[in-house]
């Protein structure tokens, strides 16, 4: 879904919400500002909800041991899970998130912990090993919120799936509004609906995956 | 018929036995009056249907000037371009203080006459491109009464013309015919607007701004003519 397709739908709805009133620079801010705040609110509820897998590869993996630099990662908003598949297997195990006071501890392993934008894993030399344990691994599986990037231009993919559209349109719609005051008299409806909209929205990615049928221990 | 400067004062010499050739240099006053009175309906022409007399122009950058001068004929420039893999693309005009408004879209600024490429990115005009102006433009002035007057002056509203002439040297002269030649101008006056405004009716569009302009200006419409115009305000 480009910005340019919710742009010029929000557009439609009154005659005065022209591009000299409004240029596309502060729709795309505002589209972006209003992506983050849904992807936080989702996440504050259900912090898997709008999680996205980011795979690290091998060559990346070992890199960062050799550098003990850490693995350069997304801005997040919170990462779910971490996960690392093993030469020769399908399967995933979980790596066990440290907090940053823990990482000197042996304790665990597979484990890893984030500092800023990078996940360090933890290094059995570091506690007198002679490898540092990851030598088999082949693929590690972030699974994490991510900030939805700034929109550069009017072609910028939106992070948020297509369900979304209609929510950001019309909060596009309402700013706009902000801005052609003609539109608060023409259509209150439409900005009035806005912030239920986006209400609805969060509440369908927070509370609307969860299949009828789960168990909850 | 009434297609020179020379033919539109002796239109406007008779509206009143007040009225003649001995009040004005003909060849040289009238010529300037009749250009004086053609360029004022532009003007007005250009705030309510800026199509109405509209031209386009490709113009160079100019390196010397630092941008692409805007052509001296143009009354109101109302949309500017480039031509980019076949396809015109709009250039928008942004402010000289906020030259980012437009993003990364390509944008000029206006500056003494010029305009200026607005840095707003991967999408920037350059100086190699071409700029092409859309605008309303200012009448062609004849350099002799016996000239034609500009071809596009729409040859029915030659009374209007001819009124305004004699508005003027009503006004040079302090004649008290003025405010029955003003009565009678802005009766035409009225119906060439009316004219500019419905000559294209039904044209489909998304926005409002359909007069290009949207904020009042420090000119009223009814300044632009001699004398001042009441019906207009």
């Amino acid at each position: 879904m480009k910005a340019s397709e919710l742009i010029h739908e929000a557009r439609d709805y009154h005659d005065g919400f022209h591009p000299h009133a409004v240029p596309d620079v502060m729709l795309l801010r505002r589209l972006a500002a209003t992506e983050r705040r849904v992807v936080q609110e989702v996440t504050k509820l259900d912090s898997a909800a709008l999680a996205l897998p980011i795979v690290i590869d091998q060559e990346t993996i070992l890199e960062s041991l050799d550098a003990g630099e850490g693995i350069e990662i997304p801005a997040l908003i919170a990462l779910t899970d971490v996960k690392v598949r093993a030469e020769g297997s399908t399967a995933l195990t979980s790596v066990t998130l440290v907090s940053p006071s823990d990482r000197r501890s042996p304790r665990y392993w597979p484990s890893a912990w984030v500092a800023g934008r990078r996940l360090f894993l933890i290094d059995r030399r570091d506690f007198g090993g002679d490898v540092h344990g990851w030598e088999t691994a082949t693929e590690l599986v972030v699974l994490a919120a991510v900030v939805p990037p700034a929109l550069e231009d009017d072609d910028s993919e939106l992070t948020l799936p297509v369900s979304a559209r209609s929510a950001l349109v019309l909060d596009l719609v309402r700013f706009m509004a902000g801005r052609v005051t003609a539109a608060q008299r023409d259509i209150p409806g439409e900005i009035a609906a806005a912030e239920p909209a986006l209400a609805e929205l969060i509440g369908l990615y927070a509370f609307g995956t969860a299949p009828m049928g789960w168990y909850v221990q | 018929m009434y297609d020179t400067p020379h033919a539109i004062l002796a239109l406007a010499f008779s509206r009143s036995t007040k009225l003649s050739e001995a009040l004005v240099a003909v060849h040289t006053e009238g010529l300037d009056i009749v250009n004086q009175a053609i360029a004022g309906l532009f003007q007005i022409a250009a705030r309510v249907n800026p199509e109405f007399f509209a031209a386009e122009k490709a113009i160079a950058f100019d390196a010397e000037a630092g941008g692409w001068p805007m052509p001296t004929e143009a009354e109101m420039v109302y949309h500017r371009e480039v031509t980019r893999e076949g396809e015109a693309v709009p250039v928008i005009l942004v402010p000289f203080d906020d030259r980012t408004v437009g993003g990364k879209k390509p944008a000029v600024y206006f500056f003494g006459g010029v305009y200026r490429p607005a840095t707003t990115g991967g999408a920037s005009i350059t100086g190699a491109e071409t700029l092409r102006v859309f605008y309303s433009r200012k009448p062609a002035q004849p350099e002799d009464v016996d000239d034609p007057i500009d071809a596009q002056w729409p040859g029915n509203f030659a009374q209007l013309l001819a009124l305004e002439t004699a508005c003027y040297i009503a006004l040079k002269d302090g004649l008290p015919e003025l405010a029955a030649f003003i009565q009678a101008r802005d009766t035409w006056l009225l119906r060439f607007i009316g004219h500019l405004e419905h000559a294209n009716v039904g044209m489909s569009r998304r926005h409002g701004f359909g007069g290009r302009f949207n904020v009042p200006s420090v000119a009223a419409l009814g300044s632009l003519v001699a004398g001042g115009s009441p019906a207009l305000g």
